[in-house]
């Protein structure tokens, strides 16, 4: 029985019930084949196009626009409706699930003090704590080993330039 | 007069520095020397106020982080398990060492929170929620998260508001006739964690999320952990109540998430293999 459990839940993650969730595209991309950086380009959507989500899986997200299908990375569509950041109190709320494999912990709270502003306004310097905490402090180079572990390969790459602003017309109401 | 020059300083805090008079330097120089014990809070260390005419030194730079740390950790302790508090302390310290401040003795600290929100403080004290972490699939996305945290404190992010919030609070105190070091110190970083509940501009929320990207990739994760955690963020219920702080001080992230696409095209596609590191990534208790 746990077997089949774990088989349910697999193909539960391989194919989640998607069908008719619609979002839209944060920025402008290119459909591809299949999911993988290297597959063709079947088309190119303009950022805000609304799809539909058919299938997602980790990165990757196959959506149809109209007649045209295929696949983009998953970050750049977004459940409901763009956000206009014109009006921050108009915010997007809804339970949308797109099947991703994330494990939200919705449980209760009691007994975990928070974080709100009156809490850390009235929050007493806590040096017990603090103490704990630099004591956690590592050098350079057991991150070093600890990358070498987890076969990470140090990347060459400079900072991204700040894009231009966005397109006025797209956050007008 | 005094009330009018406030709100002048209050409107072009940026104006502060270059505006205020030879004699209300004189002044100001005398609120920020180096601070006496503290008679309200004997256990904390006082925090010396930066030179508000220099540059903020990194002995002042580590002590403000400190104070606000120790200040944040009576708000939320950090979660029990040791394991954890180690685990993140590799990722974030390789990480770390892919950016500008490399020698800065990097803390990482998951807080005891169901809170969604993580924390860069000056000197690199580095704090994550137990609520987001419980949002991350893998390591990457807790790399690129880190990375955002990271590129607060290596581009002095917040000491560059403290600084623009200490001219402000000192003109403040002399009008309020409080001109002692300090209630000068209180009016710099606020009570308690006080500090932590005034977001930064949203400039510097967007490129902290195009740097962190960066550091995340430099440390050989796949570019898509950040935007992966910002997507599982605007998934949520905005009217969560552990998302208030978070949405009070940063950009919703389907706007951050805009602004980084624009940013990150696709000229980080290159990378995209990198390593997400799923299997190694430490699961909450």
């Amino acid at each position: 029985m746990p077997r089949l459990r774990l088989l349910l839940l697999g193909l539960a993650v391989a194919f989640p019930a998607l069908a008719g969730e619609a979002g839209y595209l944060t920025r402008e991309v290119e459909l591809k084949a299949a999911p993988s950086q290297s597959a063709g380009v079947v088309s190119r959507l303009a950022k805000h196009t609304k799809v539909e989500v058919l299938v997602e899986q980790r990165a990757w997200a196959q959506v149809k626009s109209g007649e045209t299908t295929g696949w983009m990375l998953s970050f750049y569509v977004m459940k409901g409706e763009p956000a206009p950041s014109v009006s921050w109190g108009r915010r997007l709320s809804s339970a949308w699930s797109l099947g991703t494999d994330r494990k939200v912990n919705t449980s209760a709270t009691i007994g975990v003090r928070g974080l709100d502003e009156e809490e850390l306004k009235s929050a007493q310097f806590n040096e017990t704590e603090l103490k704990r905490l630099e004591g956690l402090a590592l050098a350079a180079p057991e991150g070093e080993r600890f990358a070498g572990q987890g076969s990470l390969v140090p990347q060459r790459l400079e900072y991204l330039p700040a894009p231009a602003a966005p397109d006025a017309p797209a956050f007008q109401q | 007069m005094r009330r009018l020059l406030l709100c002048f300083v209050l409107l072009v805090p940026g104006l502060a520095h270059a505006q205020l008079p030879g004699l209300l330097n004189d002044v100001l120089r005398n609120v920020t020397k180096p601070a006496a014990p503290q008679q309200e809070s004997s256990s904390a260390p006082a925090a010396p106020g930066p030179g508000l005419l220099g540059e903020t030194t990194l002995e002042e730079e580590l002590a403000i982080g400190r104070q606000l740390a120790g200040h944040l950790l009576g708000a939320a302790p950090l979660a029990t398990d040791e394991k954890l508090q180690c685990y993140v302390n590799r990722v974030g310290r390789w990480v770390a060492s892919q950016g500008e401040r490399p020698e800065l003795p990097w803390r990482f600290g998951v807080l005891e929170s169901e809170d969604l929100n993580a924390f860069a403080l000056p000197g690199g004290y580095v704090f994550v929620t137990r609520g987001l972490f419980a949002l991350m699939r893998d390591e990457a996305e807790l790399a690129g998260v880190f990375g955002h945290e990271i590129a607060h404190v290596n581009f002095r992010h917040h000491l560059k508001l403290y600084k623009q919030g200490q001219a402000i609070n000192i003109v403040g105190s002399l009008i309020g006739q409080r001109s002692d070091q300090s209630a000068a110190t209180q009016l710099l970083l606020g009570k308690g964690a006080e500090a932590l509940t005034r977001g930064l501009d949203k400039d510097a929320e967007f490129e902290a999320d195009r740097a962190g990207v960066v550091l995340a990739t430099r440390a050989g994760y796949t570019p898509y952990g950040l935007p992966g955690v910002l997507r599982a963020i605007g998934e949520r219920n905005p009217r969560e109540a552990s998302l208030a702080l978070l949405f009070k001080t940063h950009p919703l992230p389907q706007e951050r998430l805009e602004r980084l696409g624009d940013a990150m095209g696709d000229s980080l596609d290159r990378f995209a293999e990198g390593k997400t590191l799923a299997t190694r990534f430490k699961r909450l208790q």
